[in-house]
């Protein structure tokens, strides 16, 4: 069984209690900070009102229900990047609690609870966490706001995991609250065999990592089962090296957190109308925007659920359908730019830059009026991306027109026809192996650069 | 001779008639020739005489402006200033010099005022004494009777104040009646506000939710200018209200419907005390208020426990966070996180301070949170319920401020902690309430004086500042 | 409440806790005042049908916010200016494992 508690820093300007900025202008450690976020005496919170806002909006879309008073606690334990050494959270009353996301599979995960909170500093270890002899801290995350969003333990493999974690981020990037370029999504990894103790894997970065820890360590437990080995309750942490999990420390030790309420803030209270005005204001998500864009654009529903798989690619595809037929947009985005993302190992929002969409549009208009063919659609749309190259220059520069090529290849064709009679003899009576052959000899021929179907057609225009 | 005013200093030292700069030598030569009375755990020199001598330009530039224009001001240490280390009586802060000013102290200086020091106290205020100071701390000596306590855990402002023959007053801090004990030991007026009027931005916090910074001056008049001069709403403070209060000088107790707390008057409380103030009470009656008793038997049994247990728990956390890392008392960087934050603490904070962590962690850890710690806040709101019903009769609540005057050194050594605590029995109910408060002079015993405390509902600070003015007139 | 029994571990339990490192004499002394302080507290047990809801503060406040707007912070250096432990603009802490 595996349960995530997942931090997701969310895209504010200023920290959770203090003005100090996110995204500071240098990388400078300590250069963002304040009395507040660095926990000076005499310093005091005050909660930024977006990321409250933020909060609920991620509380809703994950189908909680919503607090309407909550309140913040603080949670002591000692650490060199708590500047309090306790941090300000929520325990008692969550904002949101009892929510799920559903599953491609249909399967719910169901959502204990979502809360706010601040983000600890981040520390450096010199020579190996195992074996430095000081930290070194940097304070500039210290305040960051993050939403905590903790699962039951409801995930069965670390393939559920990873899905749970993608249709997460999905809903996240729909809401727009959470920075895909500067932002980190952490997860706390608790995995047990049914009927043992379980392991918490802490603090491990990114989706992929997750995966990859629970995969190690559903391995690790299972052999010692296997074994007829105990399992102990343990806190393990993530080596992103050798992609395993060691020891950290072993929970009987575990932190008596004592948490009060945080006398510095206020108690909050929402109207049911402020609820409702949020609940409004969500975007439409991933899963009804699928069932949507099948319905109404004619496209497969795999391909509708690769598109509505982020919102940048369902603004993108929406946005080209209008310009041409959704089928020509379907393949451009769900075909040829997905996989160029996929091959330059990105999220296609982070692609978003790189796109000149007017650019694009009238490459997909030459598609669409069969001017061009598919394989110079692609290559025109990866000198753009990867190059920045304008795709219609490209297609000129590159003679990629069919009228240009096809006068070229009927030529070809002619010439290999008349070279080979026999070959044509045989076609013509009804061997299939020769027109293989005559497209080959085409093929090489033009030296690769002609289409084989469009070698083929023209060579049965002529055989007819 | 009596001093001047602060109101009178003011208007004198803008017309150019008070040479600041002099003034602000001359006084801060009384306060260190006095340095073995202790009210002061630093004295800002520089800071006091940068600021004397940039008021007697603004007066040449026709600029003077602010009520408190070249009025020395003390603050109590666990107030920041910019600059000036800040310690709130801990060795742990022992090099804390805060990159910014407490809102109060901003505000005090934006109005003219001189900041001469920071005034000792219990370390985090944690004491009724000021015995309980960090190591390396000395406590005040009431100026009356230097083999007596000033009270605490404001004490050196309230000492400061008593001692000073010139115009001169003081930013407290009161958490459980840190204003109003050393306020009656020392004889002075001692002001604490509703809770939230003044910003805590910038106080060194014992507990959050019970911390009201106050004022004192040797008259009602006095502490209430200060105190109107830094209330008000700071947006750097949650829990600051959206209040301000203005004091129209008015002295008058007639009609107001006065209730004597019947279970201050009785059993552990001095019998000469209960007398000095029943006859202030028989002034006001005098004076046309209408005097009846009241009980408050739930504040009387349950606020000592319910304000220990919540002041306790939050401060052990508010002093989780020192561990010689970021500022204060360092050690020699060595062994694991734990071991070098064990060491510190271990190393610099005072007895009292190890007694109040260990028994408020105590008091919210797991198993027995339920018991001591929620169980106190749920209490907090039965004790604050009872003074709300008591204010739909009541204008003004009155009482002796402390059961006894102020004790001899090796008294206090005698008392155990939890006789000590149960020294606060009559400051602890309006403070654990958040109601204002102010205690002044009533009298004398055995040549000490004896205070007399006045607490009206939340907010109504002007009531006390009448009645308060009263009895002053009537002393 | 039930009545708690403060023993040795006990008191050393909570000390760890709060990162106090108690000398013999220390704990000769706290032992039997942190009884006596909290049997005195559990007094509290007493008040008659407490279902009041927690106070947060003396005077009730909700919804305090302010709004989301990045200003100037504290220089590295006004950061650092208080720590005896700093190197290469990093806060130097213990190290974190045991
Ligand atoms: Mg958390
Ligand atoms: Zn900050």
């Amino acid at each position: 069984m595996i349960g995530l508690e997942c931090h997701v820093q969310l895209d504010t300007y200023s920290k959770l209690f203090c003005s100090c900025p996110t995204k500071p202008e240098t990388e400078e450690p300590n250069s963002a900070c304040c009395e507040i976020c660095l926990g000076m005496p005499g310093s005091k919170p005050v909660l930024n009102k977006k990321a409250l806002d933020y909060a609920l909006k991620v509380a809703l879309a994950l189908n909680c229900k919503i607090n309407e008073k909550f309140f913040f606690s603080r949670k002591t334990y000692f650490y060199p990047d708590m500047s309090k050494n306790f941090q300000i959270t929520q325990y008692e009353i969550p904002i949101g609690s009892q929510g799920f996301i559903e599953l491609s599979s249909g399967k719910k995960i169901c959502i204990r609870r979502v809360h706010l909170e601040e983000d600890p500093a981040a520390l450096v270890h010199e020579s190996g966490l195992l074996s430095s002899s000081y930290c070194l801290v940097n304070y500039n995350r210290s305040g960051i706001p993050l939403i905590e969003i903790v699962t039951e333990p409801d995930m069965a493999s670390p393939q559920e995991a990873r899905e749970f974690l993608d249709q997460l981020t999905m809903i996240l990037s729909y809401l727009d609250v959470f920075d895909f370029e500067n932002g980190t999504l952490k997860a706390d990894c608790n995995l047990s065999v049914v009927g043992n103790e379980r392991a918490e894997i802490k603090n491990v970065t990114g989706k992929r990592n997750v995966e990859k820890a629970l995969e190690f360590e559903a391995k690790r437990q299972l052999e010692l089962v296997k074994q007829g080995k105990q399992i102990v309750r343990e806190t393990r942490g993530f080596d992103e090296k050798n992609l395993s999990t060691k020891s950290l420390r072993k929970k009987e030790t575990e932190e008596d957190y004592g948490y009060i309420f945080e006398g510095d803030l206020v108690a909050f209270e929402l109207t049911k109308k402020k609820i409702d005005a949020i609940r409004k204001s969500l975007p439409e998500l991933h899963s009804d925007k699928a069932k949507r864009l099948a319905k109404e654009f004619g496209i497969s529903e795999y391909d509708a659920k690769v598109i509505s798989g982020s919102k940048f690619l369902s603004d993108l595809f929406e946005e080209f359908a209008k310009a041409s037929s959704a089928k020509t947009a379907n393949f451009f985005v769900s075909g040829v730019f997905v996989s160029i993302a996929h091959y330059e190992n990105k999220e296609p929002e982070e692609m978003a830059p790189r796109l000149n969409v007017s650019q694009l549009k009238e490459l997909l208009a030459l598609f669409e009026q069969n001017r061009i063919n598919e394989k110079a659609l692609k290559e025109a749309a990866i000198a753009h991306i990867t190059k920045g190259k304008n795709p219609l220059d490209f297609i000129k520069e590159n003679c990629l027109f069919k009228e240009a090529s096809s006068g070229e290849v009927e030529k070809i064709v002619e010439k290999v026809l008349s070279a080979n009679p026999k070959a044509v003899a045989d076609l013509k009576a009804g061997n299939e192996k020769s027109l293989n052959f005559l497209v080959g000899l085409a093929m090489r021929e033009s030296k690769g650069k002609a289409e084989p179907r469009e070698i083929k057609r023209i060579i049965e225009e002529k055989t007819k | 001779m009596k001093t001047q005013s602060v109101s009178e200093f003011a208007a004198q030292a803008k017309t150019g008639n008070i040479d600041l700069e002099e003034n602000t030598h001359k006084i801060l030569d009384k306060i260190l020739k006095a340095e073995n009375c202790n009210f002061f755990n630093s004295v800002s020199k520089d800071l006091a005489l940068h600021q004397a001598r940039e008021l007697k330009a603004k007066i040449k530039a026709g600029k003077q402006v602010g009520r408190l224009f070249g009025v020395p001001v003390s603050v109590k240490d666990c107030i920041c200033v910019k600059g000036v280390e800040s310690r709130a009586g801990s060795k742990i802060l022992e090099g804390y010099f805060p990159t910014f000013d407490a809102t109060v102290v901003l505000k005090a200086k934006a109005e003219g005022a001189i900041i001469i020091g920071k005034t000792s106290q219990d370390e985090f205020g944690f004491g009724t004494f000021s015995t309980n100071t960090g190591l390396g701390f000395k406590a005040p000596r009431n100026p009356l009777d230097s083999e007596r306590s000033c009270g605490g855990s404001s004490g050196g402002s309230a000492g400061i104040t008593a001692f000073a023959d010139f115009t001169h007053v003081s930013i407290a801090e009161s958490t459980g009646g840190s204003i109003a004990c050393p306020a009656s030991f020392c004889g002075v007026a001692g002001f604490t506000p509703t809770y939230g009027l003044v910003s805590r931005f910038g106080l060194i916090d014992y507990a959050n939710s019970l911390d009201k910074i106050g004022s004192m001056g040797k008259t009602v008049a006095d502490s209430a200018l200060l105190l109107e001069t830094i209330s008000g709403h700071d947006e750097k403070d949650s829990t600051s209200l959206n209040e301000k209060i203005s004091f129209s000088p008015e002295a008058s107790a007639k009609g107001m419907k006065i209730g004597v707390i019947k279970e201050f008057f009785g059993e552990g409380i001095n019998p000469d005390v209960s007398k000095i103030a029943w006859a202030s009470i028989k002034k006001l009656e005098k004076s046309g208020a209408k005097i009846r008793e009241i009980s408050l038997p739930l504040n009387a049994k349950y606020a000592i426990p319910a304000y220990y247990l919540i002041a306790m728990a939050e401060s052990s956390t508010n002093l989780a966070k020192y561990c010689g890392m970021r500022y204060g008392a360092h050690e020699n960087l060595s062994g694991s996180f734990n071991e070098y934050f064990s060491k510190v603490r271990s190393n610099n904070f005072g007895e009292e301070a190890k007694r109040r962590i260990l028994l408020g962690t105590f008091a919210r850890m797991s198993g027995f949170r339920d018991a001591y710690y929620l169980r106190a806040m749920k209490a907090r709101t039965k004790l604050i319920n009872e003074f709300k019903l008591a204010f739909k009769e009541f204008d003004v609540l009155v009482n002796p401020t402390m059961p006894v005057i102020a004790p001899k050194f090796f008294e206090i050594e005698k008392l155990s902690p939890i006789e000590q605590y149960a020294m606060d029995l009559c400051t602890v109910p309006s403070n654990i309430a958040g109601l204002p408060h102010i205690s002044i002079n009533a009298g004398f015993s055995q040549k000490m004086p004896v205070g007399i405390m006045l607490t009206a509902g939340h907010l109504k600070e002007q009531i006390l500042f009448k009645v308060a003015s009263v009895l002053e007139e009537s002393q | 409440m039930a009545k708690a029994k403060i023993d040795k571990e006990l008191l050393l339990r909570v000390a760890a806790n709060a990162r106090l490192n108690l000398a013999e004499p220390e704990i000769k002394k706290f032992l039997p005042q942190m009884q006596a302080i909290l049997d005195a507290f559990s007094m509290l047990d007493e008040i008659p049908d407490l279902k009041e809801e927690p106070s947060f503060q003396p005077i009730q406040l909700k919804n305090v916010f302010r709004e989301d707007k990045a200003e100037k912070c504290l220089s590295q250096e006004q950061a650092l200016s208080n720590t005896k432990h700093s190197k290469r603009g990093y806060f130097l802490g213990p190290k974190v494992v045991e």
